[in-house]
């Protein structure tokens, strides 16, 4: 069997340069949108909730940030209006998913396909054209400590880890974690998502909990959009986030919905993705083959489901309204 | 009287949701400075406004209709394939690769060979979303949308080697299909011309092929099939439970993984008439055809009934081609007709939460 030019050029690349680390630099930029959509979508599928629409809910989130961020020049400012996006879009899903109980699947596909519509349509019209905005980025930069570190690959990691939004999500896996293994609180949404009936009983407000977690996920979700659009980027375009919240709902499957697992699968992910990336922009002649490399993250997700997620075991209320009976 | 009430009241809590739909379009649409009554009119009547406009509804509708057969087929078993938006389009490619890579004795049976290698390629493309939810249970939403991102790199990809066209000049584009593998047309309009000598009459080509006739088989066939047997009870019975479906001995991993290849296979099959009848050619223009989440809005309109879901699909063409005429007036981008369909999309689950009739996911 002849392997493809382009893969056989991409290994002779990974053995002679030092991709391998630039890749863990860019690595470390891609995920934390994947984490914070996954540690937020964590705990509200935890609940019993499946909120299919944050996809829809980062567009908004990403676009929302950028516009508020053009407007007053202030990223922070752009990261608040998001969060509120994210919380009036999950309010209102949660109303619609919990109190009257309606199909959650449906309902997420209109989200999101709402999201992709409204953010596409209101960009075009809106939106400046071609204007960067600030970024919320790491108060270090590359040229300034690279002779301090006497490596630019070096430098580049350093850079990406003390960016604002990459620290806080990073630290959102173990917060998760122990919110969800060693709270009461967490313990609640967590018997809420396997029993409602008995959590019902012994007096939990079920249909309380999940209205909570599933906004909770929702800001979450409008955070990872923020950090594309006005951390990562500093622009918007139409579908930018190219299917990142359905990755991080599949991170959580292959994570058997543990936040410790869920975090390892979604670093795989961003590895290959930014091995992906810079391979592809290593050279010439392999961007030309650009669309070969964009398809290997997307199936390297469904490899990850294969080899981790097979014994997973969804909370077993997920998808399942609750009704007092 | 209780009966005709009670589909009085359906009826109009659908038009509500719709309406909800077109209100939500049009308030984006004034960001394009087009007045509001001036955009619902627009998306309204434009479809009817000629032969030529109606003739592109029914286009939509094969494109659109074929895959959400397959998509209402397997929501009656709560699966959805939300995967027809790639698997039209790796079916159009291998429609494609077959017509340019295979010679046989007579264009019919390259004809067949291209249809049914469409479907087949697009049933492959399935395949694994179909294990794993058959398997470990993992949600067929997630995977299958995963896979249409690949689907677009893969269709780049393609246009870019493949079945990259001759004098393609750099653009991503196909040859154009030979005239003998084409389906004949199937309505001509009338357009008048003026003439040196006077206004005359020509009858010009529409879109519309043959193509239509294969589409309404497949549904026929499907409703004797399944609607009009006992396997239509079987799936609701997985719809509600895969448990309570294997206690009644129902084997729940062969049906799940059939329809969900089936519903890769009508999508495939879809995109081959596409080519054949309406476009003769791909290019990257086509990559975000839509038709796949088109057709999912179809069977959950339609109730994942094979009649519902032909009028789900002819009233979600009719508002394609408004809401395209729309953007050439306003010069919105296509993303507006996504305000529509998601809008609608949320407002169907309530009414069918006001109905009571709540199809629950299907769990392992």
């Amino acid at each position: 069997m002849q392997l493809p030019p382009e893969l056989i050029k991409s290994l002779e690349l990974l053995i002679t340069t030092p991709i391998l680390l630039v890749s863990l630099a860019i690595s470390l930029r891609i995920l934390p949108t994947i984490l914070f959509a996954s540690m937020g979508e964590l705990v509200t599928e935890k609940s019993g909730v499946l909120n299919l629409g944050i996809e829809g809910i980062m567009l908004v989130g990403a676009f929302t940030a950028y516009m508020v961020t053009v407007a007053y020049g202030d990223p922070l400012v752009g990261l608040l209006a998001a969060i509120l996006s994210g919380l009036v879009i999950s309010v209102f899903f949660s109303y619609i998913a919990v109190v009257l109980g309606v199909n959650q699947a449906a309902a997420g596909l209109g989200i999101w396909l709402f999201g992709l519509g409204v953010t596409g349509a209101l960009y075009n019209s809106m939106a400046p054209v071609g204007v960067s905005v600030k970024t919320l980025g790491s108060p270090l930069s590359v040229s300034s400590i690279a002779p301090i570190l006497g490596s630019r690959e070096v430098a580049e990691l350093v850079v990406s880890l003390t960016s604002p939004l990459v620290v806080v999500s990073l630290a959102l896996v173990p917060i998760t974690y122990i919110f969800l293994r060693k709270t009461l609180w967490g313990l609640t949404v967590t018997s809420v998502g396997e029993d409602p009936a008995s959590a019902d009983a012994i007096g939990i407000n079920v249909n309380r909990v999940r209205i909570l977690a599933t906004i909770y996920g929702g800001i979450m979700a409008s955070i990872a959009g923020a950090y594309l659009s006005i951390s990562y980027l500093g622009d918007f375009r139409h579908g930018m986030t190219a299917g990142r919240g359905f990755m991080a709902l599949a991170m959580i499957y292959a994570g058997n919905w543990d936040p410790v697992r869920t975090f390892i699968a979604s670093i795989a992910l961003s590895y290959i993705d930014a091995l992906q990336l810079s391979i592809a922009s290593s050279s010439l002649e392999l961007a030309r083959r650009y669309y070969f490399f964009n398809m290997i993250p997307y199936i390297a997700v469904i490899l990850i489901i294969l080899v981790l997620g097979r014994r997973a075991k969804p909370p077993s209320a997920l998808m399942k309204p609750f009704k007092k009976p | 009287m209780k009966r005709a009430k009670e589909i009085f009241l359906t009826i109009t809590l659908y038009i509500v949701a719709i309406l909800a739909g077109f209100m939500a379009a049009s308030t984006v649409a004034v960001t394009y400075n087009i007045g509001f009554l001036d955009s619902l009119g627009i998306l309204a009547f434009s479809p009817f406004a000629d032969l030529f406009n109606f003739s592109e509804v029914l286009v939509r509708f094969i494109a659109i209709y074929t895959i959400a057969l397959g998509v209402a087929i397997a929501l009656k078993a709560g699966l959805w394939n939300i995967g027809g938006e790639g698997q039209f389009l790796v079916g159009a490619v291998m429609t494609l690769f077959i017509a340019k890579s295979l010679s046989t004795p007579h264009p019919a049976l390259t004809m067949t060979t291209m249809i049914l290698g469409a479907g087949f390629f697009a049933m492959a493309w399935a395949l694994v979303p179909a294990l794993l939810k058959a398997r470990f249970g993992v949600n067929e939403i997630v995977t299958t949308l995963l896979l249409n991102i690949v689907a677009s790199s893969f269709t780049l990809y393609a246009l870019d080697g493949p079945i990259r066209g001759q004098g393609s000049f750099g653009y991503l584009l196909s040859d154009v299909l030979p005239s003998e593998l084409r389906f004949p047309t199937l309505l001509k309009y009338p357009r008048v011309i003026e003439t040196p000598s006077g206004v005359g009459l020509v009858w010009e080509d529409t879109r519309l092929s043959y193509a239509l006739f294969i589409t309404l088989a497949m549904a026929i066939i499907l409703y004797i099939v399944v609607e009009r047997s006992p396997i239509e009870t079987h799936l609701g019975v997985v719809a509600r439970s895969w448990r309570l479906a294997s206690y009644a001995g129902i084997n729940v991993f062969r049906i799940v993984v059939a329809l969900m290849l089936f519903a890769g296979f009508t999508a495939g099959l879809s995109g081959a008439l596409h080519i054949m009848g309406v476009l003769y050619r791909l290019d990257s223009g086509q990559i975000d055809h839509g038709f796949g989440y088109l057709a999912v809005l179809a069977a959950a309109l339609g109730r994942a009934k094979i009649v519902g879901t032909a009028l789900a699909s002819i009233f979600i063409s009719i508002v394609i081609i408004g809401s395209e005429s729309l953007q050439r007036v306003s010069g919105a981008p296509y993303a507006i007709t996504w305000v529509f369909v998601g809008t609608v999309m949320i407002a169907i689950t309530i009414v069918e939460y006001i109905r009571g009739w709540r199809p629950s996911a299907a769990t392992a």
